[in-house]
């Protein structure tokens, strides 16, 4: 068993040297006025802008597309999982050229014009992008999560009377709070770090859809080195942080959940 | 409060049962494991298809879905919203009582009293005992002012002495709100100390008739000798 040390030193020295690249890149009084520079700053606010949309719509339409798939049955569902799960498994440059000639004006560019979304080279973009990446993620670990619960919840709750609905939203969904938590943090953490599918849709335009792996793009390719490893250490932070929360929660969560880390 | 009528009621398990529970009754079904007991509280409830009719009182409810049935149904494993509070649990039965928030809250305070649970109110399901639990469900069913009351077996996971403290204090409640009641057990002596009648169910049937419990002549050999044979 001792030989099993070595690929696990080496991985963890791997990890280690990448961040020791990143923090050897600047001196911390560069990394600082990099910090508090106004396209740091911009790209840092859209972020969390655009992401956080992003989650609460994933959440909006992944918790009862999930509901509907643990719950009921039908001819060819696991046909519709897999198609569901797609956009996990597709390269993001991918899923964004999708997105980009869905939104474009052969299809449905001009309905969203007319309803007054504006999405392809805008920051709606990157939200879209963000929301096709993230979904399947909520749609995935909360599926699991429903189909964990014991059905026999739901039917303590109609014996007193209450809707399907009502089920729903006072039992089913506060039952798994820490799943639905769980996977909103995972997805958080995919939606931050988006950045093939954000470049096909939003584009790369300095503050206006400049979130913070963009700018981290734009400011190596234009060899601005200390913008882009502060946007780097802050993407890194912020991940740190969604992990030891999702951590954290897994350790109190009364059912030791589930949750499928691989896409992540 | 009102009767169960069950008649020609029939599905995988259940065969041709028919059946009246009269208002304000409570009925002991007593059988083996694997009789139907479940089965039919399950139907009644609306849980599993059947054929033939239930009826409460003058309606009959074969077509409604389980939460328009106003049948108050104490599972074997109670089911308690783990993340509720025992006062918040009995909340949630009260939610669409046709009454106001004033109303709810005397009629909450009621029932905490009735089932002895005022000073558990604040606490979760997980920091109950077993009788304690016990006595948080029946309170969430009755709270839900329901029609009929049915219950799987409820006092099954407690010790002997709880058990007793329950079955007479389930009695004292169950005859103050005059509430119809199925109750389902495998234990002889529990029946005979609970119900107002009693019957036997086996294979799918009710293969015994209802018999009067109290001052009848079933002795405690009769039932057994029919429930083994």
């Amino acid at each position: 068993m001792r030989l099993f040390y070595i690929p696990f030193i080496c991985f963890v020295l791997l990890v280690a040297g990448v961040l020791f690249a990143l923090a050897t890149r600047t001196t911390p009084g560069d990394m600082v006025t990099a910090l508090l520079s106004p396209e740091t700053l911009f790209a840092l606010r859209l972020s969390l802008v655009v992401s956080l949309t992003a989650v609460a719509l994933s959440l909006i339409i992944g918790l009862p597309t999930a509901y509907l798939l643990a719950r009921s049955r039908f001819p060819g569902k696991f046909l519709i999982e897999i198609f569901l799960d797609l956009p996990l498994v597709m390269t993001p440059l991918v899923a964004g050229m999708g997105l980009l000639f869905l939104f474009g004006p052969e299809l449905l560019g001009d309905v969203a014009v007319s309803a007054g979304l504006d999405i392809l080279f805008s920051p709606s973009g990157a939200v879209a992008a963000q929301t096709f990446i993230a979904t399947p993620i909520v749609i995935r670990n909360c599926k699991t999560a429903f189909e964990e619960q014991d059905y026999h919840y739901a039917w303590a709750g109609q014996n007193i009377g209450l809707s399907p609905f009502q089920i729903f939203v006072y039992i089913t969904l506060p039952m798994i709070g820490h799943e639905i938590t769980s996977s909103a943090i995972l997805a958080w953490t995919r939606a931050m770090g988006e950045f093939g599918a954000t470049l096909m849709v939003a584009g790369a335009t300095r503050f206006k859809t400049e979130t913070l792996p963009v700018a981290v793009y734009l400011n190596i390719t234009s060899g601005e080195t200390g913008i882009a490893v502060a946007c780097s250490w802050l993407l890194i932070l912020m991940g740190f942080c969604l992990l030891l929360l999702l951590k954290a929660l897994q350790k109190d969560s009364p059912r030791k959940n589930n949750l499928n880390l691989q896409e992540f | 409060m009102c009767r169960i009528g069950l008649h020609h009621v029939s599905n995988r398990v259940l065969k041709d049962i028919n059946l009246e529970i009269k208002n304000r009754e409570l009925m002991v079904m007593i059988g083996p494991s694997g009789a139907g007991k479940s089965t039919l509280l399950n139907v009644i409830a609306g849980f599993l298809p059947c054929t033939g009719k239930i009826s409460m009182g003058k309606r009959c409810v074969n077509t409604l879905p389980p939460h328009q049935r106003r049948v108050g149904y104490v599972l074997q494993d109670l089911y308690l919203f783990p993340h509720l509070t025992v006062e918040k649990n009995i909340s949630l039965a009260m939610k669409n009582l046709p009454c106001s928030e004033t109303e709810k809250k005397q009629k909450r305070a009621t029932v905490l009293q009735c089932f002895q649970l005022e000073k558990l109110a604040a606490r979760k399901p997980d920091k109950l005992s077993g009788g304690e639990k016990q006595r948080a469900a029946m309170a969430r069913s009755i709270a839900a002012e329901p029609s009929v009351l049915l219950l799987d077996e409820p006092f099954s996971h407690l010790d002997c002495t709880t058990a007793d403290h329950m079955r007479t204090a389930f009695r004292r409640i169950q005859q103050n709100l005059g509430i119809t009641t199925l109750f389902v057990t495998h234990d002889l002596s529990e029946a005979k100390a609970l119900a107002d009648r009693i019957v036997l169910m086996k294979k799918g049937k009710i293969c015994l008739l209802p018999l009067e419990s109290r001052g009848s002549a079933i002795t405690d050999f009769e039932i057994p000798e029919r429930l083994t044979a």
